[in-house]
């Protein structure tokens, strides 16, 4: 696919090395990525074999229309986010920009949304530690659940801020017109990195939202 | 990547939007055991979609998407060997009641057996795992 | 006529941002070195502190509590200061891209950054040691270090975890280049065993290394915001947490010998002036040993409430994955056989790691029954084990790759009479150190007590000797690879006389490696080809 993507780097002999590398490269990063992630799912799973009805008691706390909405939202900005990179191959930096606006401005809406969640957690008393309240059921399992549930959502969006740290670094550039035909390979790491944050919240909705609703 | 178009990403999108409704809309519906293979199986479809079309896997070199397909491989590495722990633990034979010993009787027998007197030593003997 | 002080990459530039900012591999080998180097006598005070204590069977030099610090310090900057970067951070980084006809890594600047993220982590560290260090055992199991311990754990787990995305960038930059930079027609099958070895200790790096840091996270989570995780009152499972800490720890430790066996394979063929026998049977269960390392963690947890089946599971693998080490050593082994052998330094670390290893490997074998292991778990012996395979393989390997290359690296030559007999020191007073502590384990002593029954006292007091003794032969390499720097004679490209794109470039090599691409890559370790000439006399 590559057209020539320069400008080449000195340790690199030729331009489509460069750009195999650097795509390699990222691939190998979202690697690491599933495992760091993985070792919370595989957390999760455990505790939610031992803690099954605990656990859907727990998940109906969450709701299901912000959960819905923020996933369609994320989705959202991965289209966004695929557009941009198509802008890059066509060297438009109007384009390029507009549509990381719009990606920054879905993942801003996403976290926004889950700051209203967390908040509203708050109030009801399902933070863990010493402030957690949870009269409908004896035992642990609810408090693990949300455990769990900080940890996965805080991280993803952790990732989600630094994704976002980075689209404004490519907003400001692409505003200045850096990019071109030959030059778009950053927009295109982006988006893998992007595509990845929203490929976790695919597994993260079912697994803490849509334990088991059908009461 | 140049064959992609703007179309192919929307149409795309919409796929991921109508599988968003329906894994929702499945999890007010009791499907009794199937609930959550049918949530991951439209959650994985929903992946593969992103991951084939948006990330441009289709268009990648066959090395990165065995490292892609080696992640989540590794992933279920870890879920299923640990899985075979908590699943067997006591399920398929279960657990001998246990017949408390007394040690002190036994240590006591020791020390006065005929093997003990070969000891030279005046500490008590050293406690063995 | 070459010119007056040809540029190498050491004396192209001497200015502080020079080293600090450089995106040369080879340098930042070097920074590498250096904290490695440092981090390994802190580890080695605490090993100290150790072996006085255990002179005598009462606990009259350290409170226990002291000496809980001792040995947790001691394991956590060894094994994740040391050991796990050692080889691959100083040596790789060194001459992974020479060896396969590259001018850098794929990543410099991931590279100079992996350095910084080392010392950042290993700043929080040495914090942590300052306020007083950590008393979990360096496994930090649970709920003990979540929950009960009142030791710096909150710091020094984000040490770790820090230090741990140093590993990822290492490793991630490594597979890269190896897949993606090799010289024109460099294929798979002409690279070293070196970048062989290196390649699967990256994976490793990459799958294991991002499961232990969320683990830490979690870890950390619990201790400082009272998420209960993985302590029991709150509902949590502890043995979760190891499950979780053993998915990376076991594979850390191939991490750790993998790139040992590497240089061991450059090693036997330089110094047998030989093609090493069954080249691709060794690179193939570098392979093997990687991937099977990640389907044994159990093996850790056989005496815990880990299901026995699972622990069957476990112990069946764990004996598979001595077949691809036990095929090194016989492969090592054949190419001795009818080879020009010459007995300098790096041969005679090579000779002790073979034997060493093969101890350490066997007795690998021995705890991975389930039977045995119930009765040595947490004794001596485990101790023993694992120090023969760390010490006797992963550092002998080190240091024989340190002394193989270190022409290559500062073009000094170190006195050889010197460093052979630092190398029988090292061999001496390694076995007097942990030989004995198979028996005390054997017959009961357990591990990380500071007190122990009487009748263990001899041969901990031969241990304790020994120790000294190996103290010894860690500082002698020290002195005089120092004083080579300054006094040394100069090495030439090719001391050894032997084969590989790194000994065909400068001693040191110049900042971009090769001033062409190389051309004519032949097959490795072609020793029958008299292109080279006879090695250079050095005595």
């Amino acid at each position: 696919m590559s057209t020539n993507q320069g400008p080449l780097l000195s340790h690199f002999a030729n331009l489509k090395q460069q750009y195999e590398t650097s795509q390699f490269g990222m691939w190998s990063f979202l690697l690491t990525e599933v495992l760091f992630f993985g070792g919370l799912f595989t957390g999760y799973a455990v505790y939610r074999t031992m803690y099954y009805h605990a656990f859907v008691a727990a998940s109906l706390h969450l709701d299901i229309f912000w959960g819905t909405f923020n996933t369609a939202v994320l989705i959202a900005s991965s289209l966004t986010m695929a557009l941009a990179v198509h802008a890059g191959h066509a060297g438009n930096n109007k384009a390029i920009r507009n549509y990381l606006i719009w990606t920054l401005v879905l993942g801003t809406v996403f976290l926004g949304v889950k700051c209203y969640e967390y908040m509203h957690k708050w109030h009801e008393n399902l933070i863990p530690g010493e402030h957690f309240h949870f009269p409908e059921l004896v035992g642990h399992g609810p408090e693990l659940f949300f455990s769990f549930y900080f940890m996965m959502t805080g991280l993803h969006a952790v990732h989600m801020i630094i994704g976002e740290v980075a689209l404004i670094i490519f907003i400001v550039r692409a505003h200045r017109g850096r990019y071109s035909v030959q030059y778009s390979t950053p927009i295109e790491i982006m988006g893998l990195y992007w595509h990845f944050v929203d490929l976790v919240w695919i597994f993260l909705f079912p697994f803490l939202y849509l334990v088991e609703r059908h009461h | 990547m140049s064959k992609d178009t703007p179309k192919d990403y929307y149409v795309i999108f919409a796929a991921l939007l109508i599988l968003t409704g329906i894994t929702t809309g499945a999890a007010f519906m009791d499907f009794g055991y199937f609930n959550f293979p049918i949530a991951m199986i439209i959650a994985t479809i929903k992946a593969v979609l992103v991951v084939w079309f948006f990330m441009h896997l289709r268009h990648m070199s066959k090395l990165s998407r065995i490292f892609a397909a080696g992640g989540v491989f590794w992933l279920a590495i870890m879920l299923a060997f640990t899985f075979a722990d908590y699943l067997t633990r006591e399920t398929l034979i279960p657990p001998k009641p246990v017949t408390w010993i007394d040690q002190s009787a036994v240590r006591q027998a020791y020390r006065e057996s005929p093997r003990f007197e070969h000891h030279t030593s005046e500490a008590a003997p050293a406690e063995h795992h | 006529m070459s010119d007056a002080a040809p540029k190498n990459y050491l004396n192209v530039s001497s200015t502080v941002a020079s080293w600090l900012l450089t995106l040369d591999h080879k340098r930042i080998a070097i920074l590498y070195l250096i904290s490695v180097t440092i981090f390994f006598f802190i580890g080695g005070a605490f090993a100290v502190a150790i072996r006085l204590e255990l002179l005598t069977p009462p606990g009259d030099f350290f409170l226990s509590e002291t000496y809980n610090r001792m040995f947790t310090m001691h394991g956590i900057v060894m094994v994740f200061f040391f050991l796990i970067p050692s080889i691959p951070a100083v040596l790789g980084n060194f001459l992974l891209p020479i060896m396969i006809g590259a001018k850098d890594l794929a990543f410099p600047r991931i590279n100079l950054g992996s350095w910084y993220v080392y010392v950042i982590g290993g700043a929080f560290t040495v914090t942590a040691i300052v306020m007083g260090g950590v008393d979990t055992g360096w496994t930090f199991y649970t709920p003990y270090s979540s929950t009960y311990s009142n030791s710096a754990v909150t710091l020094t787990a984000l040490g770790v975890f820090i230090t741990g995305f140093s590993s990822i960038m290492t490793g991630l930059n490594f597979v890269v280049t190896v897949h993606k930079m090799r010289a024109p027609g460099m294929t798979w099958f002409r690279m070293p065993l070196f970048v062989w070895a290196m390649y699967a200790t990256s994976l490793i790096m990459l799958l294991g290394t991002p499961v232990i840091a969320i683990t830490i996270l979690l870890v950390f989570a619990e201790r400082a915001l009272g998420f209960g995780i993985f302590d029991p009152a709150l509902g949590g499972d502890p043995v979760l947490f190891q499950h979780l800490f053993w998915f990376y720890s076991h594979p850390a430790v191939y991490i750790m010998i993998l790139p040992s066996m590497g240089v061991i394979s450059e090693i036997i063929a330089a110094f047998s002036r030989k093609k090493i026998f069954g080249y691709k049977f060794i690179a193939a269960s570098s392979m093997a040993i990687a991937i099977l390392g990640f389907l044994v963690w159990g093996h850790h947890m056989f005496v815990t409430s880990q299901s026995m089946y699972a622990g069957m599971v476990f112990s069946f693998i764990s004996f598979l994955v001595a077949i691809p080490s036990a095929i090194k050593v016989f492969n090592w082994t054949a190419t001795l056989y009818k080879g020009s052998i010459s007995f300098q330094t790096p041969m005679l670390y090579a000779f002790g790691f073979i034997g060493l290893f093969t101890i350490g490997g066997l007795t690998g074998l021995f705890l991975s029954a389930m039977a045995i292991d119930v009765h040595v778990h947490d004794t001596y012996f485990v101790v023993a084990h694992f120090h023969y395979i760390m010490v006797g393989g992963a550092i002998m390997g080190y240091l024989g790759g340190l002394h193989y290359w270190w022409p290559k690296m500062t073009g000094k030559l170190y006195p050889e009479g010197l460093s052979k007999l630092s190398a029988g020191i090292v061999f001496i007073g390694f076995n007097l150190t942990f030989f004995p502590q198979f028996l005390a384990g054997y017959m009961g002593m357990p591990r990380r007590y500071h007190m122990y029954s009487p009748e263990f006292q001899v041969l901990n007091v031969m241990s304790s000797c020994g120790a000294s003794i190996l103290a010894l032969g860690y500082l002698l390499p020290l002195a005089y690879f120092l004083w080579s720097l300054k006094f040394g004679r100069d090495a030439g490209p090719n001391p050894w006389g032997a084969r590989g794109l790194e000994w065909e470039i400068s001693s040191p090599p110049s900042p971009h490696n090769f001033d062409e691409t190389p051309t004519g890559i032949e097959d490795p370790y072609n020793y029958g080809v008299h292109k080279y000439g006879v090695p250079k006399e050095h005595k």
